[in-house]
């Protein structure tokens, strides 16, 4: 849990969000999904994070970014999104992705691509768990590579929390996640979710 | 469904009217009457399915905040709460998934007056930013001289959890 031995610094506060839609025919080893309630829940989450001034750190899922940048126009909140991209996929990064920098609402960093795609994967995760000292991480949905981050989020950030929400299915809902008082990890109620997570971690 | 939980309907060759490739573009398909009709009322039963997601969220999430509050709640008709906390007014709230409209507050006031209670008061719960000043004006005009508010959901949680 966030405590307040936790050093100071001069940047605003980070959270990690791995989340990513199960994919139909790729995702049956995992828990069922709804996606509806993955929408729900990513939005929810960015909204609590953002509102609290923090920034809200993710790799660039496809179908994640533009749910981000949706939260973050409407809002107007600006650069406070940071999205790591491996070069491997710059060619194939939607619009949504590149309206973040564009238009301010974030910065889009890329990282080196240095051989097969699980390296260059893990090239990325690895840049974007050691780019700030994290409050914590959020778990949504998601297949092998959400539990791939889990581990990693886990072994580079050991001090950080780590929320995986079971409502939306999908392989976070098979994850451990941190025990905070007062956080319902398995409740369908993203927005009340949303606000215990944030104040689990002092935001 | 497909990739993100998009609704897909699948065509067939009997959908379509006929087919161009414009210069360097993608093959396009113009749709028969029949097809449009259906990807139409397709595209009409998701967002119905959406808005009905979104409120049950804003209730259920309000549901939450306000039991943690200690408040007593009690269903109302039409995505409404009467909520009862020892030390406050009887308050009637009214979740609406779009950005708060006058209709929204004419609403709350008429299920604050149904519900009989002396003082009773009402509030517009969303979670939108609504970026109309016009609007918000009108509302506040509105709520001006009654018992009424507009309220985000993520203030209210702010206001009741401890």
């Amino acid at each position: 849990m966030s405590d307040d031995t936790r050093p100071m610094s001069d940047e605003p506060p980070a959270v990690f969000l791995s989340a990513s839609f199960p994919q139909p025919g790729r995702a049956e080893s995992f828990a069922h999904s709804d996606p509806a309630a993955l929408a729900d829940a990513v939005t929810a989450i960015a909204r609590a994070v953002l509102q609290r001034e923090a920034r809200l750190i993710c790799g660039g899922h496809p179908t994640i970014t533009p749910l981000l940048l949706y939260v973050a126009s409407e809002y107007g909140w600006r650069h406070q999104l940071i999205v790591y991209q491996s070069e491997r996929f710059r060619d194939v990064v939607p619009d949504e992705t590149w309206r973040l920098g564009r238009d301010g609402y974030g910065e889009l960093r890329f990282t080196p691509t240095i051989g097969e795609i699980g390296e260059d994967l893990r090239v990325m995760r690895h840049e974007a768990f050691t780019a700030a000292d994290y409050r914590g991480a959020v778990f949504i949905g998601g297949m092998e590579g959400i539990i791939d981050e889990y581990k990693l989020f886990s072994e580079l950030q050991p001090g950080a929390d780590r929320f995986a929400l079971s409502g939306p299915g999908g392989a976070a809902a098979e994850l451990p996640g941190t025990v905070a008082p007062n956080v319902d990890l398995a409740s369908r109620r993203y927005a009340a979710v949303a606000l215990e997570i944030v104040r689990a971690l002092g935001l | 469904m497909g990739r993100a939980g998009l609704a897909r309907a699948t065509m067939s060759q009997a959908h379509v009217l006929h087919s161009n490739r414009c210069a360097g573009l993608r093959l396009i398909h113009l749709l028969t009457d029949d097809a449009l009709a259906r990807v139409l009322d397709e595209v009409e039963l998701q967002a119905a399915r959406q808005l009905r997601r979104r409120r049950e969220q804003l209730l259920g999430s309000l549901s939450d905040f306000l039991f943690r509050a200690g408040a007593r709640r009690s269903p109302l008709e039409g995505w409404a709460l009467l909520a009862e906390r020892d030390g406050h007014p009887a308050k009637v709230y009214l979740v609406t998934p779009r950005a708060p409209s006058a209709r929204d507050l004419r609403a709350v006031d008429g299920l604050r007056e149904q519900s009989g209670i002396a003082d009773c008061v009402g509030a517009v719960v969303h979670d939108v930013a609504d970026r109309d000043a016009e609007r918000a004006a009108l509302l506040g005009w509105i709520a001006d001289t009654r018992p009424l508010t507009v309220e985000a959901l993520t203030e209210i949680g702010e206001e009741l959890v401890p």
